[in-house]
């Protein structure tokens, strides 16, 4: 036990890639905690609004005042600086309430197989035949503007990916032996889930989770970038990306001018996927040895 | 028996969500000036096209009117739902086609080179290029090649085709066998359509290519790691045989395995997760269609859309399975 727990820390702390995920991970939490220093919010307004800091919808460039620009009459930095709350607020939220859905939808049609798990599953394949990102999108435009809709309908349509994972887990984990074991002892239903089946199938789900991160973070943000979801002036990278399309499409030669307005937001999503992705991989080579090359 | 049943759970979803609508916010889909919408009849209108009835009710008639071929009247496309779906599939199905050719081929060969090099510089450097794509939304991406390939350079131009192409495509000469315009520009003899609508795949096709080429990469440098170290391999190596021999017959044969799967599942999803660059592109495809339907909340085009997309993905994860059957024997034997 000694020799692998010094292998997980080995595994964790001496490989480039997991130590550029969590400090990059680290500085995102820090950012997000410090974010009222960082960016401080008008008095008595809603600090997740951008605040407008000028009448010309015309973009600014960089400046000691707004050191990453102006883009739709909206300070970037401040945007970019909030948005990293809306990102693991959307992230954390999803992922978390979408895991234990499908936890117990997964490990109830695994555990108790046959017609449950028929129906459970034929449910399941419904929602995963209509694309996750139309489905998101419906759903959001249908329940209207707001961080809470947007959360609503990703998770309405989220649940099916750690639902299937654990059914199969779970299936696998209920041939073996220690399970056989406490069913001829006449151990409950419900303690042998929660006590012998769920402990040795959650770290897989725990590395999907991890890894879905990213991606759900993108969905959302893709919403904003359709305009549906975050109102109007909401601090979230996907609206700021949103301000800089049209300018993108723009004059010919002149793009480049506007480089800040995609340039920001962009990369401070990109290495936010990025962390999430690259502590996703170490958790799995470090938990899930089955899939270590 | 099973397709049909899912696609029936598909709509019933569907219809649930729209069902949380109001009747005037449903009705606002029927009318196209939104002058009528202020006028004292409104609550005539709605009797009108029942939008009061039941749900179940309204779900019925929408079935019957399934079943007669009729999707209803898609207001973001201006014609009837299936005919805007069928007018504008081809563009989804071209982008899909000539992006799912570099992904899977630049991806292999990469995985290749990277399994080849294990643990080397060269795997490392792939690997991180792997997983900056894996990480780059696509739509950031997509603004970054069209700022820098299209407004900057002035090479590679959003939307469908260059105005003039687009009235040669349109004009009464031009055949249209496909609705692919690439494919059909060739049949009709045109090769400047043909170039300039390559032109205009391209920024696209590059989003897409680096977005989702992460992930045949990573299956297919795990797979061949796999096969490398297994006993036919080292036994092919021991009998003194060429070592591209090895690698060609023995070691990619067998490792590509997993990767047609993956491919195949890849192609199914682009087929259904274009919204994003088809929106970013201005391009005419079923993806922007539903983000279009979505935002003005067209619900017979979303209805009919979504199904659309249902049935592209069961039937496409079907030919997958079937396919796969086909390309591991041993799959048949069990």
């Amino acid at each position: 036990m000694r020799s692998e727990n010094r292998r997980i820390i080995k595994k964790f702390f001496f490989n480039t890639s997991s130590i550029i995920g969590f400090s990059l991970l680290g500085m995102f939490i820090i950012i997000s905690i410090f974010a009222p220093w960082i960016a401080p919010p008008k008095e008595g307004k809603n600090p997740y609004m951008m605040p407008i800091v000028t009448w010309s919808s015309n973009p600014q460039p960089p400046s000691p005042e707004h050191p990453f620009g102006v883009a739709g009459k909206r300070d970037i930095f401040y945007g970019v600086i909030w948005g990293t709350r809306t990102a693991f607020q959307v992230g954390i939220i999803v992922t978390a309430i979408s895991t234990l859905i499908g936890l117990f939808i997964g490990s109830v049609a695994g555990y108790y197989g046959k017609f449950i798990d028929e129906v459970l599953m034929r449910i399941t394949d419904v929602f995963l035949a209509i694309p996750f990102l139309v489905a998101a999108l419906v759903l959001t435009t249908i329940l209207g503007s707001g961080l809470d809709k947007v959360l609503i309908a990703m998770t309405v349509f989220g649940w099916m990916y750690p639902a299937r994972l654990i059914r199969g887990n779970i299936l696998q984990a209920k041939e073996e032996q220690y399970v056989m074991a406490a069913k001829a002892l006449g151990v409950r239903n419900l303690f042998i889930i929660l006590r012998h089946v769920l402990p040795n199938t959650i770290f897989p789900v725990l590395i999907q989770a991890s890894m879905r991160m990213g991606s759900l973070v993108i969905t959302a943000a893709a919403l904003s970038f359709l305009g549906v979801g975050s109102p109007q002036g909401y601090s979230d990278w996907g609206a700021l990306l949103n301000y800089s399309r049209n300018w993108m499409l723009g004059g010919q030669g002149e793009a480049l001018r506007y480089w800040y307005m995609t340039v920001f937001p962009g990369v401070a999503m990109i290495l936010f996927v990025l962390s999430w992705n690259l502590v996703g991989d170490a958790l799995r080579d470090v938990f899930d040895p089955r899939l270590r090359v | 028996m099973f397709i049909p049943l899912t696609l029936f759970g598909i709509s019933l979803i569907v219809f649930s969500m729209i069902g949380m609508l109001s009747p005037y916010q449903r009705l606002a889909t029927f009318i196209s000036n939104p002058d009528r919408l202020k006028s004292e009849n409104v609550d005539q209108l709605i009797d009108m096209y029942g939008l009061n009835d039941p749900i179940i009710v309204q779900y019925v008639r929408w079935l019957r009117n399934l079943f007669q071929g009729n999707l209803g009247w898609s207001y973001v496309g201006k014609t009837p739902v299936l005919q805007a779906i069928v007018q504008r599939f081809p563009y989804t199905l071209e982008l899909t086609l000539f992006s799912a050719i570099p992904i899977i081929l630049i991806g292999t060969w990469m995985g290749v080179v990277s399994a080849l090099h294990h643990n080397r510089p060269l795997d490392h450097s792939l690997r991180i290029f792997a997983v900056i794509g894996w990480s780059f939304p696509d739509f950031v991406f997509g603004l970054f090649v069209l700022m820098i390939l299209y407004s900057t350079l002035g090479l590679f131009p959003p939307g469908n085709l260059s105005i003039w192409a687009e009235q040669v495509v349109k004009s009464v000469g031009f055949k249209s066998f496909t609705g692919m315009v690439t494919i059909d520009s060739l049949l009709n003899g045109r090769l400047d359509v043909f170039i300039d609508s390559l032109r205009h795949l391209f920024g696209p096709v590059l989003t897409l290519t680096y977005v989702e080429l992460a992930y045949i990469l990573r299956i297919t440098r795990s797979s061949m790691l796999e096969v490398l170290r297994r006993d036919y391999v080292r036994t092919a190596r021991a009998k003194g045989l060429d070592e591209k021999v090895v690698i060609n017959k023995h070691a990619k044969k067998n490792a590509m395995i997993p990767v047609a799967t993956v491919s195949g599942q890849t192609i199914v999803g682009l087929l259904a997760g274009t919204v994003i660059v088809e929106a970013i592109f201005n391009r005419t495809g079923l993806g922007s269609f539903m983000a279009l339907a979505a935002q003005q909340l067209d619900y017979a085009s979303i209805m009919g859309g979504t199904l659309f997309f249902g049935l592209i993905l069961i039937v496409g994860n079907l030919l997958v399975d079937i396919s796969y059957a086909y390309i591991d024997p041993r799959v048949r034997l069990e």
